[in-house]
């Protein structure tokens, strides 16, 4: 009995030291580097940001990183020079077009180590139609911005746009987006509020025709009261189409404060194969 | 595993002195000069070592002469017993018994008759079958355990009277004489037990603490006493079996106020929950705030928190094993209760001599008295419920609802087909739906639609709609094939369904209508025999077939000026069948011992994975009925995943999805190990330590880096791996009417990715501190419990950076790249229940005052975190304050 006892005590202890030697939860800081980086196709190569992560407590502008940047595009080595008005962004040492279709290679090497990403450039992407529908009069709605909820009169909008789908189906996804005017309700906390959408482009398809691909969206306006006329305003309509790598990023970044998923290896950020279109639309009274 | 390792070694250092023994031979020297026989006895099992049973009165007025020197132990009992007509029966290993040496109302002698001791064990006052009821026959020191009809079997036995101490957690114990003969005096016993006569609440949590001489194999095992455990205090007053649960040690909840169950810092989804032997798949109301069973209904409750009998699998850390009370034989009876939440009880009655019927009911009330309405606070804009009178503004709620309410229902028709055989079908029920349209012209309350001022506002509403709950149907036989064979089988089925759906109105022309379902099914036959093969020897085995079946669809449709001019849809269907067979034997090879190997062979169809999933577990009496130790490794292995759903809303409810095991997806295992010692200091004062260590694989771990890929299930998790060890100190204390507890966990539970260090569990709590003091006086009870715990681990971001979107619009975001790296602050909470029983209108009343978090402590139970370009600003989320309320409870 005591030799058993003893070699209890024995095994207590051992789970006594495992457990207080074991790891704890512990908050390590550590500053990693951030890239982005956005190359839209048929269009010459544009700019690449570098940065790092800040502290918690500190301002995100952090100091200018050192890096040789270099972008191969179907195999056409670009060197990347800093631009000396804009600390921290990158340029093209020569103008070259990324082509739909085109791999595009990022590598930035810094003094820790080094990052990459790579990016398919995505197939042009034209808005053929674009119409607004605006509500006969204003609607007395709970309207949050920044947070606060008010009672106000709204006008609602609906959006309307339309595009060709790309000849060559490879899993692309689109992003239709609505950029209404300066201080309208945005989609946090307003439910009337449609100012963008992310799926696989295959899935806006109009089921009548296939090939035409439609997404509709809305926004509001407010107005003092209810017998105000309708404000005359403009709006710009984008459309966006990129790879799964981008979709990803904008996924995941949903709601700003969580972990984007980029496809930068050995870093944090996203490069990002693009075609945008966008059209203007005035909407008067 | 360093537990593992642990366990084994104590295993294989315990079991070495057992062997030991039987190879000694020491000489023996025996005289006597018309001495005692039963002194006589004594001397030859003190120099024998060899354990000698017999009943005083049975050797009493019997005297011995002579002298024995020799080393032969059978020798010396014959030649001592010679002539006494008396004889000695070896019952097993260096045990021997005395008996007359005839069968007694037997014609003929019958020397070598052996016989089997049998009977049931049930409630005195409402004649159910008590599972899990401690059969000892105290001179011999080997018992049994009553199965779920609260059958028992000792076979083997030689003819004579036996002294047998039957006892069951929440009842008085009982000594009497039980006797095995031949065929004439051979009969089924009825040992009925009293409950104790104590204040309800005077009893609580009874495991391997405080329960002498029990026989309890399992490390871990904790029978609950279901009768008080509604006297525990709990979040709103509301009457919860699985709220007490928390003051074990080991076991704490996954969120403020309530939650899922974690047991020694397991993730819940690798709990195990049975009712009347069917699953249940998710029992819980309002987030994880109540549990679905309600105490009073039920019979027996027994949580095995890490090493688990061959008969359970399907989990990982812990099987609660409830069964639901068959109803009351006797006479029709009930319980009405009343909380600030609902109205619940039950009602039962005999049906005929042979059947019983037990109806139990829940219900939140207060949707149906009040008609609660989302206003927007005119001073802060903050949405705010307000109430009114049901029925006082019928145009407005017609277009504004806004209502949760959560209900359930039970049913179990018990009957005797014929003696020894009994069947008995149970039904449950229970769901939650919350709702809330909220149409924008209304949401204000001032709204223009309502005046007419604005046409057609009314349309633009956003509406939701959420369904959750289970469905559990289970039949089960119960039959005495003979003395020695026992079987039992269950069919069932059981199911849980989530269901959100959601229609905007955003404008005019625009509407879009979405809708999410889970389901998740097991349908079963389960069959498990036992046979009483001999005194030593209780075999169990048994096999499962189980099929299981997955299904997941969404769909989202919108509308344009009333045509559908978009359609999205997914939809995911899995089906498997497990088979599962098992074999456990219950040895009690000496005095003292008792080891219970087994084996459980699982086959899961979908991707053709066999575990093979051996149980050892040990228990030796060090010193009778004050100091025992247990020890078990066994493995466990779970065919079925339960993640969360990225599919789900910000709402969180219909957010989990369950991964049958296939081709990609192995299915989970574990090795749990633990050694224990429990002493009885005193007979009010009883200590237990435990040591604990699960090794887990195959887990699902979230991959952060995982891929958006549609439609195959698992592409966003990966396969990892976990572990998890410490100790558990408890003490419980009973005097009089009162009774308290004070336990202390030290423990770790980690997980670790592929290629990764391991990290801190979701609810890895290093320290938990869980006290209790609960009893009486007079008509009054009162119970006090607190638990004090290290926060949970959560993910602290270490940094933010800001990155531009093509449109050159800034995005700050939370630099996060580990997982669960920092804690939140110590959890500390008191609670307090008080209650009043009387009598009046001719019924029996219970009325209980309660405070959740009595000291108002204000517990960090999160942390969020806002990203701006020029800082970060953290927040804790805060616990719930001191909640008081009251109950009333009526019996009859």
């Amino acid at each position: 009995m005591s030799g058993l006892a003893r070699r209890f005590l024995y095994g207590l202890l051992g789970i006594l030291l495992l457990v207080t030697t074991g790891c704890d939860a512990r908050v390590t800081a550590s500053n990693a580097l951030v890239v982005e980086a956005y190359f839209e196709s048929g269009e010459p190569l544009g700019a690449v940001r570098l940065s790092r992560t800040a502290p918690l407590a500190a301002m995100t502008d952090s100091e200018p990183v050192e890096a040789e940047v270099r972008v191969e595009v179907d195999g056409l080595s670009v060197m990347y020079l800093p631009e000396t008005a804009n600390p921290g962004s990158f340029i093209p040492s020569i103008s070259v077009e990324a082509l739909p279709g085109m791999e595009v290679v990022l590598e930035a090497t810094t003094p820790d180590g080094q990052v990459s990403a790579v990016t398919i450039m995505p197939p042009v992407i034209a808005i053929d139609s674009a119409t607004v529908l605006a509500s006969p009069a204003p609607v007395r709605a709970a309207v949050t911005i920044d947070g606060a909820t008010t009672d106000r009169w709204v006008y609602t909008f609906g959006v309307e746009i339309h595009w060709t789908s790309s000849e060559v189906d490879d899993g692309w996804w689109v992003r239709p987006l609505i950029r209404p005017p300066e201080g309208t309700p945005d989609e946090s906390g307003n439910a009337f509020v449609r100012l963008s959408a992310l799926a696989p482009e295959d899935e806006f398809a109009n089921p009548a025709d296939p090939s035409v691909r439609y997404w509709e969206g809305a926004y509001a306006i407010i107005v003092p009261g209810s017998d105000d006329p309708l404000p005359s305003h403009e709006i710009e309509l984008v459309l966006l189409r990129g790879g799964l790598d981008y979709a990803q990023f904008l996924q995941s970044a949903a709601g700003g404060s969580g972990n984007p998923i980029g496809n930068v290896k050995g870093g944090l950020g996203i490069v990002a194969g693009l075609s945008i279109d966008r059209v203007t639309r005035v909407v008067a009274e | 595993m360093q537990a593992c390792l642990i366990a084994l070694a104590a295993m294989s250092v315990a079991a070495g002195p057992l062997y030991a023994q039987e190879r000694q031979s020491p000489t023996l020297h025996l005289e006597a000069d018309v001495d005692p026989l039963a002194d006589l006895l004594r001397e030859l099992s003190r120099q024998s070592g060899v354990d000698i049973v017999f009943a005083e009165r049975t050797v009493s007025g019997r005297f011995v002469s002579g002298r024995f020197i020799g080393d032969d132990f059978e020798l010396a009992l014959r030649t001592m017993l010679r002539s006494s007509g008396l004889r000695g029966e070896r019952v097993r290993t260096r045990q021997y018994v005395i008996v007359p040496d005839i069968g007694l109302g037997a014609s003929v002698p019958q020397p070598d008759f052996r016989g089997t001791l049998e009977g049931v064990v049930m409630d005195v006052e409402t004649g159910e079958a008590l599972p899990g009821a401690h059969v000892m026959l105290s001179g011999l020191q080997l018992g049994t355990v009553t199965n779920t009809a609260g059958y028992f079997a000792l076979a083997g036995l030689p003819a004579g009277d036996y002294r047998v101490r039957v006892s069951f957690v929440g009842y008085r114990a009982a000594e009497l004489d039980l006797s095995v003969y031949p065929a004439s005096k051979l009969d089924r016993h009825v040992v009925r037990l009293t409950p104790q006569t104590v204040l309800s609440g005077a009893v609580t949590i009874e495991g391997n603490d405080g329960e002498r001489g029990d026989l309890e194999i399992v490390p871990g095992g904790t029978q609950v006493d279901v009768r008080s455990a509604a006297a525990m205090p709990v979040v709103l007053g509301e009457g919860d079996l699985l709220a007490a649960l928390e003051w074990v040690p080991g076991v704490a909840r996954s969120a403020e106020a309530g939650g899922e169950l974690i047991v020694r810092g397991a993730d819940a989804q690798y709990n195990r929950y049975l009712l009347d032997g069917a699953p249940v798949i998710h029992p819980w109301h309002t987030f994880g705030l109540f549990s679905i069973f309600q105490p009073e209904p039920l019979k027996s409750v027994r949580l095995h928190k890490g090493s688990f009998p061959a008969e359970h699998g399907g989990g990982l850390s812990a099987v609660l094993d409830i069964e639901m009370r068959d109803g009351m034989r006797q006479r029709p009876g009930g319980m009405v209760s009343v909380s600030p939440v609902s109205v619940r009880g039950y009602v039962e009655s005999p049906l005929g001599s042979n059947a019983s019927l037990m109806l139990t009911g829940r219900r939140t009330w207060l949707s149906l008295l009040l008609n609660p309405r989302l206003r927007l606070d005119p001073a802060d804009g903050l949405p705010a419920f307000t109430f009114s009178a049901p029925f006082s503004d019928v145009a407005a709620r017609d277009r504004q609802d806004v209502g949760y309410f959560f209900y359930d229902g039970g049913a179990k028709l018990s009957w005797r087909v014929a003696d020894g055989h009994q069947m008995s079908l149970s039904a449950y029920e229970g769901g939650d739906r919350l709702r809330a349209t909220a149409p924008f012209s209304t949401l204000l309350g001032s709204g223009a639609g309502s005046d007419g001022t604005s046409p057609g506002a009314d349309s633009l509403n956003l509406s939701v709609n959420h369904e959750w709950g289970n469905r559990v149907i289970s039949g089960r036989y119960h039959g005495l094939i003979s003395p020695s064979l026992f079987t039992t089988a269950t069919a069932y089925y059981s199911t849980y369904g989530a269901r959100e759906e959601t229609l905007a109105r955003p404008t005019t022309a625009l509407e879009s209508d979405s809708e999410y379902r889970v389901r998740f099914s097991e349908v079963g036959l389960r069959v498990d025999v036992d046979h009483y093969a001999s005194l030593a020897h209780q075999v169990r085995a048994g096999f499962r077939v189980v099929g299981r079946y997955f299904s997941s669809s969404f769909w989202q449709e919108e509308h344009r000026h009333g045509d559908p001019y978009l359609r999205r849809e997914q939809s995911d269907r899995v089906r498997a069948l497990e088979l599962v067979g098992y074999v456990q034997d219950t040895w009690q090879p000496a005095p003292g011992w008792q080891l219970q190997p087994g084996l459980r062979v699982e086959y899961f169809t979908l991707g053709r994975h066999v575990s093979v999933n051996p149980r050892l577990h040990v228990r030796r009496a060090l010193h009778r009925d004050v100091l025992f130790a247990r020890a078990g490794i066994s493995r466990q292995t779970q065919s079925h995943h339960r993640v969360r759903d990225r599919r789900a809303t910000s709402l969180d409810l219909a957010s989990e999805r369950w991964v049958l095991a296939n081709e990609r997806v192995r299915p989970a295992s574990a090795w749990q190990g633990a050694v224990g010692m429990e002493w009885a200091a005193s007979s009010r004062i009883t200590l237990s330590a435990e040591l604990f260590g699960r090794q887990l694989s195959d887990i699902l771990l979230v991959e952060p880096a995982g891929g958006l890929a549609d439609g195959t299930h698992g592409d966003e998790f990966v396969a990892g791996s976990g572990r998890a060890f410490g100790v558990e100190i408890a003490a419980q204390l009973e005097r009089d009417q009162w009774r308290s507890g004070l336990s202390y966990s030290l423990s770790r539970s980690q997980e670790r990715l592929p290629g990764g260090s391991f990290r801190p569990a979701r609810y890895d709590a290093p320290h938990q501190i869980e006290a209790f003091v609960i009893g009486g006086h007079g008509s009054w009870t009162m119970a006090v419990t607190s638990t004090v715990r290290s926060g949970y681990p959560f993910t602290a971001p270490i940094g933010h950076f800001t990155i531009s979107d093509p449109l050159g619009d800034d995005q700050t975001f939370l630099y996060r790249p580990e997982v669960n790296n920092d804690r939140l602050p110590v959890y500390a909470r008191v609670d307090l229940s008080v209650g009043y029983a009387f009598d009046a209108l001719g019924l029996q009343w219970d009325a209980q005052a309660q405070a959740y978090n009595v000291l108002n402590r204000r517990n960090a139970v999160g942390s969020r975190w806002a990203a701006q370009t020029a800082s970060v600003q953290e927040a804790e989320v805060i616990g719930l304050p001191l909640l008081p309320m009251i109950s009333l409870k009526a019996h009859w």
